[in-house]
């Protein structure tokens, strides 16, 4: 019984230990944390602790930098979702285990005990064991599907890509080296592995707060690496989006309908800066389902298609999520759903 | 065409059609640049839509007599 009851309580630490084991030292922007098992969210500010189970939200155009208890520094990027699954420090060993179910991140890793600390970043399709390292991952949906993509900037690391169907499990990366899952898994091929200009390496590595431009574009076409990632004429804007249901898992949690609450006053009318009738935003700062869709939006409707959205809570996410799904635009029977 | 016009008042008259008072408008996202239609301030339904398909939905319903575009638009 003893014996049980000492188990039991290293279990109840191990589980729900709230001790801090992160601070947050920069933020721009919204950013809440929401702590485990609880449905509140709390925005946070420089200093505030971060403990295992918390889940760090941003908000578009925000970000925030935690400096671990181990030293390394974990910088959130924009419209992220990023949770700290678990972290035990020891003189001998160090265990992380971090999950980026969404947006952008980018880790410094410090001082790793190769073969001895055991430290995992999850996202939704690839998971990346760390061996000392600087590195970035996006994770977001393209045409509905889970998409990834890493680049490694300094020391190295593994990726596990069991969850894509690629011949090898695991892929080891070099400095500069760069992949989206989807590419590999198209290809099924390592040539797919990208090596990132000198130009690029420069960009991402100047700022540690500078995050990978997404390698898939909306319309399923990727990125070329002949130009600079952060020159626009890299990405080829979609011409041809293929019109699917899309499950967007973008943020939302701070786009939090409240009840359809909203002013009634009546905005004067606005001069769209963006030129385009349907945003007010340039139109590379709408997220990518909006983008698409106004993109998109003349073509689709020649074949008497539109695009919808609607919100909902996800169980465990805190907030109501955006997701777009397809219509015919005359489908005005079922407007009174 | 003033005997049309009177020909037309006729037939909605005989057929029992009266023409809807209610007014549509669209309503923004609070966050996303997606809008959603009101029907006399409440929404028709739970969709958004781009702001140019949401007018051209009610377009549609004013067709249908089902109300008529006011022009507003409400900002958060």
């Amino acid at each position: 019984m003893k014996t049980f009851s000492v188990l039991l309580f290293v279990f109840s630490f191990s589980v729900f230990s709230s001790e801090p084991i992160g601070e947050v030292t920069k933020i721009r922007g919204s950013v809440y944390k929401v702590i485990q098992g609880e449905q509140d969210r709390n925005e946070l500010k420089v200093g505030d602790k971060i403990s295992e189970g918390d889940q760090i939200n941003t908000l578009e155009k925000s970000f925030t930098k935690v400096l671990m208890a181990d030293g390394s520094n974990v910088v959130v990027g924009p419209n992220s979702l990023f949770q700290v699954k678990e972290m035990s420090l020891n003189e001998d060993k160090r265990q992380s285990r971090f999950e980026l179910l969404k947006g952008k991140l980018r880790a410094k890793i410090n001082k790793v005990k190769e073969g001895k600390d055991e430290i995992l970043f999850n996202s939704r399709v690839v998971s990346i064991g760390v061996r000392g390292t600087e590195f970035l991952i996006n994770s977001y949906n393209v045409q509905g599907l889970p998409t990834d993509d890493v680049a490694l900037l300094e020391g190295k690391v593994n990726a596990n890509l069991e969850k894509i169907d690629f011949p090898q499990n695991n892929i080891d990366l070099e400095p500069g080296q760069a992949f989206n899952s989807n590419k590999l898994s198209q290809t099924k091929s390592l040539d797919s592995i990208q090596t990132l200009s000198a130009e690029d390496l420069e960009y991402l590595k100047k700022n540690p707060e500078n995050f990978l431009p997404e390698f898939q574009l909306p319309s399923g076409e990727f990125r070329s690496f002949d130009r600079p990632l952060t020159s626009s004429a890299s990405v080829s804007l979609p011409t041809a989006a293929v019109a699917v249901p899309i499950a967007a898992s973008l943020p939302i949690v701070a786009g939090v309908e409240k009840g359809g609450a909203v002013a009634n006053a009546i905005a004067p009318k606005r001069i769209k800066k963006s030129g385009n009738p349907n945003t007010d935003k340039p139109l590379k700062d709408e997220p990518w389902d909006i983008q698409d869709a106004i993109l998109n939006q003349a073509k689709l409707a020649k074949n008497n298609e539109c695009f919808y959205w609607f919100y909902k809570p996800i169980p465990g996410r805190g907030g109501l999520e955006r997701f777009r799904r397809e219509e015919t635009c005359d489908d005005d029977d079922e407007d009174y759903e | 065409m003033k005997y049309l016009a009177l020909l037309m008042i006729l037939a909605s008259c005989s057929s029992g059609f009266v023409p809807t008072t209610d007014k549509c408008s669209i309503k923004k996202h609070i966050e996303d640049s997606v809008w959603q239609i009101l029907e006399n301030g409440e929404p028709i339904n739970k969709k958004w839509y781009l702001r140019t398909d949401a007018i051209s939905k009610i377009k549609r319903l004013e067709k249908l007599n089902v109300c008529n575009w006011s022009g507003k638009e409400i900002y958060p």
